[in-house]
């Protein structure tokens, strides 16, 4: 059985492939830490909707990445509940399967690393990326950066 | 952390990597997009932003543990597939888009590759 990400690194020679993919993954991170935000303040699609003032479906299109916010407009629903998005960038070829297996723990909470991302950190937790992940050695010289992680409440991305 | 794989069937072929090459441009990104969240997400988290839904017998039971169809409603495709939990990965068996002639068709052909692996899998020990 093939991998599929093998395929992925042919498709990316076609920009207008990559430029699409670029666009879907972003989307995408954008709404897993719009959901992981929600669940960690407790909250229902609805109870956010009304605290935010758009519509439940747009929550749920947010969500699962089908909608495509503005960067601001993301932003001010970040902060509204407290965070603020911290964007990153990463290589787009899949990263090797060595560096794509483990999980990492740090302290108390566990955070799982992705190749794009974007995360959200709680104001004032005086948290930096280098503190709250600690990347071995090895894996850490394998990464561009050390920051394509989900810091959510401490639950794992 | 799952690791994606096609389905490939005795025979060499792989039924969702035909499906995807047949795509255009930007359906296939978003495909590969999901693919990305499927390696890197806890499945619990994709079912309740609802881009993973569990595949059911006609008696709303769930048709088999791990078997479920992803989602994109934005370009319309849906992808049948078997988590395997065994192997720590993911098994990609059949999509389908708006080309389709009916969601129960396509379920049905998910199934029966889905038994076919199984059964592959049960032989091989």
């Amino acid at each position: 059985m093939a991998d599929v990400f093998e395929n992925l690194e042919q498709e990316l020679n076609d920009a207008e492939f990559a430029k699409g993919y670029g666009s879907e993954v972003a989307k995408n991170n954008i709404g897993m830490t719009l959901f992981k935000i929600r669940k960690c303040l407790g909250l229902t699609q609805k109870q956010l909707s009304k605290m935010l003032g758009i519509s439940q479906p747009y929550i749920a299109k947010l969500e699962s990445g089908e909608a495509n916010p503005t960067i601001g407009a993301a932003g001010e629903l970040m902060a509204i509940l407290g965070f603020i998005l911290v964007t990153d960038a990463a290589p787009i070829k899949p990263v090797p399967s060595i560096i794509r297996k483990p999980s990492v723990v740090s302290g108390e909470k566990s955070y799982s690393y992705t190749h794009a991302g974007s995360f959200a950190i709680q104001p004032g937790t005086a948290e930096t990326v280098s503190q709250s992940v600690q990347l071995p050695k090895e894996q850490e010289k394998l990464c561009y950066s050390s920051s394509q992680c989900y810091v959510i409440g401490g639950s794992a991305g | 952390m799952w690791t994606v794989k096609n389905y490939e069937r005795p025979g060499g072929r792989c039924p969702v990597k035909d499906w995807i090459d047949s795509q255009d441009t930007k359906t296939k990104a978003s495909i590969y997009g999901r693919f990305r969240q499927l390696e890197n997400e806890d499945c619990q988290n994709l079912i309740n932003i609802q881009i993973l839904v569990i595949i059911r017998d006609k008696h709303g039971k769930p048709a088999f543990p791990g078997f479920y169809e992803l989602r994109h409603r934005t370009y319309k495709w849906r992808i049948a597939l078997y988590y395997d939990k065994g192997k720590n990965s993911i098994l990609l068996l059949h999509g389908w888009g708006k080309e389709s002639k009916g969601q129960n068709a396509e379920l049905e052909k998910s199934r029966t590759l889905l038994s076919e692996y199984l059964g592959r899998r049960a032989n091989d020990g």
